[in-house]
């Protein structure tokens, strides 16, 4: 299975450390220029509170209720999809569940 | 295949481990034949009345190449498409299944998949693909007067009604399937009229591709509508959705969810997660056994400033032709300077990591560019819609 390694070793020179490659380092930019959203607040701050009150107890309210989230609110709809709305790939030609908490990058499928 | 993927190394420059997604090619899109029977006028592949299908001695070559590299790892996706998948007969789809099982590792999963019109769903297809547990989704836009506004036959008449029919056919038979819809200019005041169509027809799987400029189709319906319209649709199709208690799944916001969900950022945990900018996260291969990779509606497009986006033939050699390409390294060049520009120009990029490349090169004309419509209605309006939603669930009393 493994007689042509030479593709992924070249592939994965391109890929580390290269021009080719992306980078990982955070962008002080990226933050500063994040559109005003909700009450101004970046994707990256609101995500982070929404992951924070998860971790209180909301992720239990969405995975299988009964709801316990601070606000008794509905979250129990999003159940079907907790765990496993993410096995798409990001390619939309294509809708797979593909792997549970994954996601894919094409639309068309 | 068990060691020595690039992602392995790629993933973690910067010091982040990979986790559990090992997998770095996951997606192979494969065109058995260009021919489609019939003729949407928002579609963007070229040469689709063009009947030519590959030969098995090509499929051969591909399935080879595809195993022999050590890309693959536990899980990939075999998309049948780019043409009316259903256009070529069960007979070929039975040896290409049976060679790619022959040839694949016995342990790897492996998930095949048609992206189909519907029209050419007959019996035997509803026994094919129930006895080969085939991924199936139909393109279907909505009620007939939406859908056949822009997918008709060659003689310019609607195609609803037999697509309908093949839909019909499939829940017949127990085969549970997912819609995908084009978002038109004719879509966007008609949510509710969409959703109660697909809802009473039993479909509670469905997505929505927003019309883009893309490949051949080089105009939109949506071109000049304003973004609050567009936004409109889609708050009202997840207030429908959400009014159905989680029956419905709508793939814009379950993906939006996974997303703003998740133990990490997307790029933080794998900086190539977004598969359309990862090189050979997917494999497009046309019927001649050219490939090409990042977005799939690069394959068959020849441009004034790249050529031709196909980076090889597996007919004839292997995937490391790629590597002596000129075009493939200004295409990774140019992919990659663009996704570095999301990074510092976007607030969505750590739950998108880069947007689609096709989008970014057919509208904005360059790889290296940021915003498209795609980010604006795909990716970012349904995080905004559910990053709002969770707010008001979760964050209201605290």
């Amino acid at each position: 299975m493994n007689q042509k390694p030479s593709f992924t070793t070249s592939l994965k020179a391109l890929l580390l450390g290269g021009a080719l490659a992306l980078t990982t380092t955070p962008s002080a930019k990226a933050v500063q220029s994040a559109p005003d959203t909700k009450e101004s607040k970046s994707p990256d701050e609101r995500t982070a509170k929404i992951r924070e009150a998860l971790k209180q107890g909301g992720s239990e309210a969405m995975a299988s209720g009964p709801i316990t989230a601070p606000d008794g609110a509905g979250l129990m709809w999003w159940r079907n999809a907790w765990g496993n709305g993410g096995g798409w790939h990001n390619w939309g030609n294509g809708w797979h569940n593909f792997r549970p908490g994954g996601w894919g990058n094409w639309h068309n499928i | 295949m068990t060691s020595s993927s690039p992602r392995a190394d790629a993933a973690s420059p910067g010091g982040h481990s990979c986790t559990q997604r090992e997998e770095w090619l996951r997606l192979a899109v494969i065109q058995p034949s260009p021919f489609c029977n019939i003729n949407c006028d928002y579609c963007y592949l070229p040469g689709r009345s063009e009947t030519h299908r590959m030969s098995p001695e090509t499929l051969r070559s591909v399935v080879s190449e595809i195993f022999r590299t050590d890309l693959v790892r536990d899980f990939i996706t075999f998309v049948w498409h780019a043409g009316e998948p259903l256009a070529v007969p069960i007979s070929w789809y039975e040896d290409a299944l049976t060679l790619i099982r022959a040839e694949a590792p016995p342990e790897l999963a492996i998930l095949h998949s048609f992206q189909s019109n519907g029209m050419l769903i007959n019996e035997a297809w509803c026994e094919f693909i129930k006895s080969h547990h085939i991924s199936i989704g139909l393109s279907i836009d909505g009620p007939a007067a939406i859908h056949d506004a822009h997918r008709k036959t060659r003689q310019g008449k609607g195609t609803h009604e037999q697509a309908m029919r093949g839909a019909r056919l499939l829940r017949q038979h127990g085969i549970d399937f997912h819609v995908i819809a084009v978002v038109s200019g004719e879509s966007l005041d008609h949510a509710d009229d969409i959703f109660d169509f697909f809802v009473g027809e039993g479909i509670h799987h469905f997505g929505f591709n927003v019309e883009e400029q893309e490949g051949i189709h080089t105009t939109s319906s949506l071109d000049g509508v304003p973004a609050d319209r567009v936004a409109a649709f889609f708050r009202r199709i997840f207030e429908r959705q959400k009014a159905t208690g989680g029956k419905v799944r709508i793939r814009e916001f379950d993906n939006a969810l996974a997303r703003i969900v998740a133990d990490t950022d997307t790029v933080n945990d794998f900086i190539y997660e977004n598969e359309q900018v990862r090189p050979f996260g997917i494999l497009s291969v046309d019927w001649q056994g050219n490939f090409s990779t990042f977005s799939p509606e690069m394959l068959g497009v020849e441009t004034a400033d790249y050529g031709t986006f196909a980076f090889g033939s597996l007919r004839t050699g292997g995937l490391d032709q790629a590597l002596q390409s000129e075009t493939f390294l200004r295409v990774l060049q140019d992919t990659t300077a663009g996704v570095e520009r999301c990074r510092a120009e976007c607030g969505f990029f750590k739950l998108c990591g880069g947007g689609a490349p096709a989008n970014k090169f057919f509208e904005n004309g360059s790889f290296n560019s940021t915003e498209t419509a795609y980010c604006r209605h795909v990716i970012q309006l349904p995080l905004s819609i559910v990053l709002d939603d969770l707010e008001a669930d979760l964050l209201s009393k605290s």
